[in-house]
């Protein structure tokens, strides 16, 4: 590919630039296409990395949402932005993904039950144990972060990593603007809750740890 | 107290930073995006074939029907030996006239389908002989 070429491939962000592009797209330009990924998908891998935090699904999400997009964009009738409706079919990508893959979860907790032999779930939970020289209030942050069930978790990453409106996340999630505002309200209680039940429980452990310290077995 | 936007903002920015977006992305789309494209150019391909032949099939249909009509549209009386040949291959029918005529004439086989009576009957308007098992 020559330098021009790249060049070309140079991701362009404007409106203008966007509907050209999809226009392109829906004429069969497979350069458009994939000039469209390069736009787009580093926001995308890592919208989808918060949303499931593994780097691995993430990478899948990003490959069926975009595959997804590229098969139907010939029907896309600019209704909402390119860019809203490819978050949208990555959310619902990433939602799927995780219901799937707690089902499988469940049903492997259900056979280590009856005794059965599995290879665990591959899965990458920030553990508060894991970030002990970090800054205490900020892992716990991050570990109630991750605690947050993917319908919360999500409109916290388009809100406060994104920056999308919450009209905006309202168009992607496909729910009213108030349903947005009242789930971002309920994230941050989520978020509160979860710090301060997980703060009780260090405090009571390191209580209990200075007790058997002080009368040693 | 409720988590501060700043904070949540700032953690997952910070979470963000640490994966490395993966190449090869763009390469396994692709690759999938051409395998879905030949596929779909090969199933129009094989539609357009079918569709290309479908006046070869209209004719052998014709000339299939036609075929049967001059097979087994005898008017012969079947003889008794046709009879017993029926008999002996358990077929339902035997039919005096072709088949068309007794749907013509609106008699038609339920009335000799069922039951195990061995007869003969009459077409109302040929005066043939139908033999039905």
């Amino acid at each position: 590919m020559g330098v021009n070429a790249m060049a070309e491939l140079e991701p362009v962000r404007s409106a203008d630039a966007e509907y050209d592009l999809v226009m392109r797209c829906q004429a069969g330009d497979p350069h458009a296409f994939e000039m469209l990924f390069r736009l787009y998908h580093e926001d995308v891998f890592r919208f989808a990395y918060l949303v499931v935090r593994d780097a691995g699904l993430a990478q899948d999400v990003v490959q069926e949402a975009f595959l997804k997009v590229f098969r139907s964009i010939g029907r896309f009738q600019f209704r909402s932005s390119f860019k809203s409706w490819l978050y949208r079919v990555a959310v619902n990508e990433a939602i799927s993904l995780l219901r799937r893959r707690k089902v499988r979860e469940d049903l492997d907790a259900s056979a280590e039950e009856v005794g059965m032999q599995v290879t665990p779930a591959a899965s990458r939970d920030w553990q508060p144990e894991e970030a002990v020289l970090e800054d205490e209030e900020r892992s716990l942050l991050r570990w109630a972060i991750g605690q947050l069930d993917p319908v919360h978790r999500t409109v916290v990453v388009l809100k406060y990593f994104h920056d999308f409106s919450d009209p905006e996340i309202a168009a992607i999630v496909g729910c009213p603007p108030g349903t947005v505002k009242s789930r971002l309200h309920r994230a941050r209680e989520l978020l509160r809750n979860a710090m301060a039940r997980e703060m009780g429980r260090q405090d009571l452990v390191a209580l209990s740890y200075a007790r058997l310290s002080d009368h040693p077995v | 107290m409720l988590p501060p936007s700043e904070a949540i903002r700032e953690e997952l920015r910070r979470q963000a930073a640490q994966v490395q977006v993966p190449d090869g992305m763009w390469d396994q789309i692709r690759g999938r995006l051409e395998a879905e494209r030949r596929r779909q150019r090969r199933r129009r391909q094989c539609v357009g074939r079918l569709r290309a032949l479908t006046p070869v099939w209209g004719a052998a249909l014709v000339t299939g029907a036609i075929g049967l009509v001059v097979l087994f549209g005898s008017d012969a009386e079947p003889q008794g030996a046709a009879i017993d040949a029926a008999w002996a291959y358990n077929r339902s029918f035997v039919y005096a006239r072709p088949p068309q005529d007794y749907l013509r004439a609106g008699y038609f086989y339920p009335a000799l389908e069922q039951g195990s009576v061995v007869g003969r009957e009459q077409s109302p308007q040929s005066g043939r002989f139908l033999i039905a098992e």
